[in-house]
């Protein structure tokens, strides 16, 4: 990243767009930006390598209830970032005469002021390369390094000011081997954090390699059918990712687009093993929403199977004179928890009995919003289990399940440990966030193909 | 009721340079639009839109906002949210299936597209999207599915979404067949790519933007027209399911198992269209289902979507893809709607 990218930069350059506003005009900058190298792996090998060094920011000019939104990447040369920055709010200027009022565009009201930095103990980029190479050496191995910094803030014409670094990396990898009857099969791991250990990562690196072994063995067949079924923490990150789709949104819900209708209507509940919270405590991810707005550290929005609340932007707020509770626009989770329970590690697969343990599940989309049902798949490593024993992998199974079920009426244990999953999400930028989630143990999960 | 209407024009422009001596200009102006119904009563929700969410995106300009032709076309819309909230749901059985061309654009995309890109079958995009399940031994050998099963690259035709001249290897982009006769031919890959794979590929290099290095990515696939009509499979069928409108999608890593949802059914019964149906969703095998084709639609019923979301690649990058179909006609597909 460009160095002059800092604080004190994008002080000088909000200061220097928010003195030129006039008269009832209101101007909110929303910075983000990242200094990341992007290592991509296929078989053992660096396939692709990207150093992305790039700065970001998003112009709202409001006056009157009316909006315009540019963005634009800046160059980290202040004289030429200001006078880009001017431009775009005299264009803005102009525009937004032509626009009709917005009844639910929000006057900035917001002041706040944070500042959280997260720095990380992560070694040169080849140093992280070698100890991949030496603790991976012939595993055939895909995967993503992402590595470096990244920043959020925001500075509007109220005088809010925030500013959030993180500095870390995520080993987002796969390694492969054959079955005794040809068919490919692979295990996923995530190797994530702040703080680079050679050490840890080469003994979780040959854990999996241990654990390809067991892949090795030729796949039970499964029929479609009704299993029981435990799901590792990834799978079930998977599932509450879909939490987000809509479905604990309240503008969602006053659509007819939310998945918990049921819930949100008192028609239905989820069981009382499901709680599920926006916890920022982790500090992976700003408590700042894109218009300044701090949420409170720790929203609970189902209690023990209850709804207790549903994300509300400001927009909402206005539209359906209710409480904005600091989410952002897309009223999506950006920092789920769902609490743990009570099963221990060594009564996984003792509790489980006969059926399937389940590592990943993939491309889940609803099948069925108004049910909450969700299609999608098995993927990498997953057992079938007999009397508390892995007896086979299988081969990937299509299931179709509601949320209902699955968190509710067939749930019937929750972990002790849980899990950080961190979002490896790479679209234009590197994400920010993640889940801390349980492994369940479910009753009766349905498979289709 | 919601209505929901939106639009988004993308004016892009690219200039490429190569130390290889390539020096061109590109500029594209992309249009995407989504008019949306959402009616509710009685706790019962459907949603409806033209064509699908995402579905109605081209390059062009004013041509594709005619305000008479789009109100009349987005008062059906809100009627057929009206009317689905009334219907059965789509029953769960096997039955022959017609798909409209903006369904078929999905079912085009996931299970042709994605499988036959050669850096997915290199193994590139194992950690990530998946892998594939076409082998290089399967390019000139693979019966794909029925012989009315022709599939082009097409990122020469007027118009459409994903059409351009060169790709971002500054390898020329040409119509090739990939599929014809049913027979896979060829598979989406540029020139690193062939290389690698010792394949014959097509121009399709491409990146999301200034930030992303380029890989294999579609352009226009399209499934080309044949010599039936929708009138003429609707009479042939008598007993199934004709499905417009994707709002559902999800296949598997090796892009086999597949399951799509759709917003608008209506039954056929006796070779006639009968009543409405909602929920309508459908489940298959890639090839199985490609096998199971039996009509596709002539040239004049031959219509193009696309979309801006396909991903792919680590790190991410969404791209847009375009895909023209005519209606088409499979035969025994296991079909099902929604929990009552």
């Amino acid at each position: 990243m460009n160095t002059a990218m800092n604080k004190r930069y994008i002080e000088v350059l909000a200061e220097q767009c928010i003195k030129t506003l006039m008269a009832l005009e209101e101007l909110t900058l929303n910075f983000s930006g990242e200094d990341q190298t992007y290592v991509r792996f296929n078989g053992g090998h660096i396939r692709q390598s990207t150093s992305v060094q790039q700065n970001r920011v998003s112009i709202t000019f409001q006056q009157s209830k009316r909006r315009v939104i540019f963005g634009i990447d800046l160059t980290g040369e202040l004289t030429s970032d200001v006078a880009l920055c001017l431009s775009l709010i005299e264009r803005a200027r102009q525009e937004v005469n032509i626009l009709p009022e917005d009844p639910y565009c929000s006057p900035i009201e917001v002041s706040d002021q944070s500042d959280e930095s997260h720095k990380g103990e992560i070694p040169q980029l080849e140093d992280q390369l070698a100890d991949i190479a030496k603790a991976s050496s012939h595993a055939d191995l895909a995967g993503l390094l992402a590595t470096g910094r990244q920043y959020r803030a925001i500075r509007n014409s109220k005088g809010a000011s925030h500013w959030f670094e993180n500095e870390s990396f995520f080993f987002d990898y796969s390694l492969y081997t054959v079955n005794d009857q040809g068919d490919n099969k692979a295990i996923k791991s995530l190797y994530a954090g702040r703080e680079w250990n050679s050490g840890a990562l080469s003994d979780q690196i040959q854990d999996n390699i241990h654990q390809l072994a067991q892949l090795r063995q030729a796949n039970r067949t499964v029929l479609p059918g009704s299993y029981r079924v435990f799901l590792g923490p990834s799978a079930v990150a998977a599932l509450v990712q879909m939490f987000s789709w809509g479905a604990v949104s309240y503008g969602a819900w006053r659509r007819g687009n939310s998945a918990l209708k049921k819930l949100i209507e008192g028609e239905m509940s989820l069981s009382p093993l499901f709680s599920l919270t926006e916890d920022f405590s982790g500090g992976l991810v700003p408590r700042f929403n894109s218009l300044g707005e701090v949420a409170n550290e720790s929203l609970p929005i189902i209690e023990k199977g209850r709804l207790k609340q549903l994300l509300t932007s400001t927009r909402s707020s206005r539209e359906y004179a209710v409480p904005a509770n600091g989410a952002e626009s897309s009223e999506g989770l950006r920092s789920p928890v769902m609490d743990s329970g009570t099963l221990e590690r060594p009564d996984y697969l003792e509790r489980l009995g006969t059926g399937l343990y389940i590592n990943n599940l993939h491309y889940l989309n609803w099948s069925d919003l108004q049910s909450a049902r969700i299609t999608g798949m098995t993927r990498y490593a997953c057992f079938w289990v007999e009397n508390g024993d892995i007896v086979a992998p299988i081969q990937d199974l299509r299931f179709d399940e509601s949320l209902f079920r699955v968190f509710g009426s067939e749930l019937e244990a929750v972990t002790h440990e849980q899990r950080t999953v961190m979002n490896t999400d790479t679209y234009g930028q590197r994400s920010l966030g993640g889940s801390k989630v349980p492994g369940i143990l479910v009753k009766d999960f349905k498979f289709t193909l | 009721m919601t209505a929901i209407a939106e639009a988004t024009l993308v004016e892009s422009h690219m200039h490429y340079v190569s130390s290889q001596g390539a020096n061109f200009s590109q500029s594209w102006l992309l249009i995407s639009q989504n008019f949306q119904a959402i009616a509710a009563r009685d706790g019962e929700v459907q949603q409806r839109s033209l064509n699908g969410p995402t579905a109605r995106c081209w390059q062009g300009g004013l041509e594709h906002f005619e305000e008479d032709h789009l109100l009349k076309t987005c008062q059906k819309v809100g009627e057929e949210a009206l009317a689905l909230l009334d219907a059965d749901n789509c029953p769960n059985t096997r039955c022959d299936l017609i798909l409209a061309p903006d369904q078929m654009l999905l079912q085009i995309h996931e299970s042709i597209g994605h499988p036959l890109e050669l850096d997915r079958i290199l193994g590139d995009e194992r950690n990530y999207a998946g892998w594939s399940f076409v082998k290089p031994k399967d390019f000139g050998h693979l019966q794909y599915g029925s012989n009315l099963m022709n599939v082009t690259y097409a990122p020469s035709n007027e118009g459409q979404f994903a059409s351009f001249k060169f790709d971002d290897s500054g390898n020329p982009a040409e119509r090739a067949f990939l599929i014809k006769e049913g027979r896979l031919l060829r598979g989406l890959g540029s020139l690193e790519s062939q290389t690698r794979l010792g394949q014959p590929g097509v121009g399709n290099f491409r990146s999301s933007g200034w930030n992303r290095a380029p890989i294999d990515r579609m352009g226009n696939i399209n499934l080309e027209p044949g010599e039936s009509s929708l009138n003429t499979m609707i009479e042939s069928v008598e007993s199934g399911i004709y499905m417009e409108s994707n709002r559902s999608w999800s296949i598997d890593d090796y892009r086999n198992k597949f399951q799509f949802g759709c917003e608008f059914g209506r039954l056929i019964e006796q070779g006639r269209l009968t009543k409405i149906v909602k929920n309508p969703n459908y489940r298959g095998v890639t090839v199985p289902f490609w096998t199971s084709l039996s009509a596709v639609g002539g040239a004049s019923e031959h219509q193009a979507f696309g979309t801006p979301y396909c991903g792919k690649g680590e790190p991410n990058q969404m791209i847009r893809v375009g895909h023209a179909s005519p209606p088409c006609l499979f035969q025994n597909i296991e079909v099902f709607g929604a929990d009552v």
